[in-house]
């Protein structure tokens, strides 16, 4: 289905550059290794990976040093890296090439760092990988929820049941969710895990 | 009205526009150009010209030609044959070269009279305090025309080349050290357009951050038969018009924007051919090209036996 809000997600290739940064988490290892299938050998030299693993653990951890990049970088999540990656972003020059894979949820909080940066969106290579689960924003308390996998869901922060929108912001990064039982809050229908 | 004409240098006119009415011309924004209407006798020409007056004060309007004596004749019109209080017709300015304002800094690259638009550009990025940068690449100091004007006004910001002292541009080094964010934009003959381009896009510079404009006018070629379906007649292309020009003498107004085989407004279904396409043109595709059912008539010519048009 094509909805306009939502960004299309492509497949990661080789860009021209001076300096290549892969940001990546879980599941989204796989897809920088894929590509390095077809890369030319030098390419991971000038590259610089920041790797959230999350659920993944180390499965994908060796691979990607054997990739031997210019720099590896390992984080817990989103949050700690932002720091990190303004300042790589800060510095950069023009000939820096983004390529993000992995959840739905990083491509689009690193996308919208990047924006801030001056990186448009057509510029960089994305590829979704892994999970599925989306964030989330109420519309009424404003709050994000994280990690959403049900349809409807807990604002985290109000409490509300939401109705978990496909409508999607990329200046707020997150999905909108907006009240389901508003007219009846007694009529609580029954979360089905579907964003995998 | 052509209320006053400067000689800029051996090459070079300044041309102002006022309204004749004393009113305020029509807004535009750096990078716009507009249509100048030449009376030749039985011969009407229409050429494109940047606007390179501050688009801050559109009390009057500034143009820049360059004399081209191997050229069809429209610079040589402007040079020999346009006199000061002369009443000429000009289009609303388009603007096909605009600058990206989300970007946080303009990198500009002029080479010879391309640097007309980015007088305009820099006129508007000084007035909001903008981050500009200009390099100009020009033979000799009899042809870099505003050359001091740009380096008295903004100073550090402006880069001057003279290829006749051995001035060379360091294009790589350049486009490697701008800060991200920024975005380019080049105007010159086609040659460095290209090379830019080819640079920038092997530095890793996307696509949507270059920007280009070239001043190309319509090559010439053997003159071919046309029939406009449309208007039910048959013309004759001569050798040196363009299509677009033989349609227009024929009193049919197709549309058009920038008359140099980027923009795409006149693209032309084709309803029947007979022989071989020159497409000259920067807008179709490879696709549209070799289908045979699209043409841009202000650069492409035909050679064979018939060609019928959508007109």
């Amino acid at each position: 289905m094509t909805l306009l809000s939502r960004p299309v997600y492509g497949k990661l290739s080789a860009q021209a550059g001076t300096h290549h940064l892969f940001i990546a988490d879980a599941e989204g290892a796989s897809a920088i290794l894929d590509m390095a299938k077809q890369a030319s050998p030098d390419f991971f030299a000038s590259a610089e990976i920041m790797y959230i693993p999350g659920a993944a653990g180390d499965k994908y951890v060796a691979g990607l040093e054997a990739l031997v990049p210019g720099r590896l970088y390992r984080g817990p999540s989103v949050a700690a890296a932002t720091q990190r990656l303004r300042h790589i972003l800060e510095n950069a020059h023009m000939g820096l090439r983004l390529y993000l894979t992995g959840t739905e949820s990083l491509i689009g909080q690193v996308s919208r760092i990047a924006a801030e940066a001056g990186i448009e969106h057509s510029s960089i290579q994305t590829e979704l990988r892994g999970s599925m689960a989306r964030r989330v924003q109420c519309v009424h308390c404003k709050g994000i929820t994280e990690n959403v996998t049900t349809q409807p869901v807990r604002c985290s922060h109000c409490d509300l049941l939401l109705l978990v929108r496909d409508h999607y912001s990329r200046r707020l990064a997150a999905f909108q969710g907006v009240c389901i039982n508003a007219e009846d809050p007694s009529e609580i229908p029954p979360a089905e895990e579907v964003f995998r | 009205m052509v209320t006053d004409i400067v000689t800029v240098n051996e090459l070079v006119k300044r041309f102002h526009f006022r309204r004749t009415d004393g009113g305020l011309l029509p807004t535009f924004s750096g990078g716009a150009h507009i249509v100048v209407e030449m009376r030749d006798e039985e011969r009407t020409r229409l050429n494109p010209y940047s606007l390179m007056s501050s688009p801050l004060d559109t009390r009057d309007y500034t143009i820049s030609v360059r004399r081209d004596d191997a050229g069809r004749g429209g610079s040589l019109f402007m040079h020999s044959r346009v006199e000061p209080g002369q009443r000429m017709v000009i289009s609303s300015p388009v603007n096909l070269f605009s600058l990206d304002l989300r970007a946080r800094k303009h990198l500009m690259i002029a080479g010879g009279i391309g640097i007309t638009p980015f007088l305009a550009q820099t006129a508007q990025l000084a007035a909001e305090g903008g981050n500009f940068e200009l390099h100009y690449c020009f033979r000799n100091d009899g042809v870099g025309s505003y050359a001091d004007f740009l380096r008295q006004r903004y100073d550090r910001k402006v880069n001057l080349y003279r290829s006749d002292l051995q001035e060379t541009f360091e294009l790589e080094r350049v486009l490697a050290t701008q800060p991200l964010g920024t975005h380019l934009y080049v105007c010159g003959p086609e040659g460095m357009i290209d090379w830019v381009r080819a640079t920038a896009a092997g530095l890793g510079w996307p696509g949507e951050t270059v920007h280009y404009e070239h001043f190309a006018a319509p090559q010439p070629g053997k003159p071919f038969d046309v029939t406009l379906a449309l208007s039910g007649i048959d013309i004759r292309v001569g050798e040196h018009e363009s299509l677009l020009e033989a349609i227009e003498a024929a009193g049919i107004d197709p549309p058009y924007l920038c008359r140099g085989g980027v923009c795409g407004q006149c693209e032309t279904n084709v309803i029947s051919h007979d022989g071989k396409f020159l497409h000259n043109d920067h807008w179709l595709s490879e696709e549209d090209r070799r289908s045979g059912c699209k043409i841009m008539p202000c650069v492409s010519r035909f050679e064979g036996r018939s060609l019928v048009l959508e007109r």
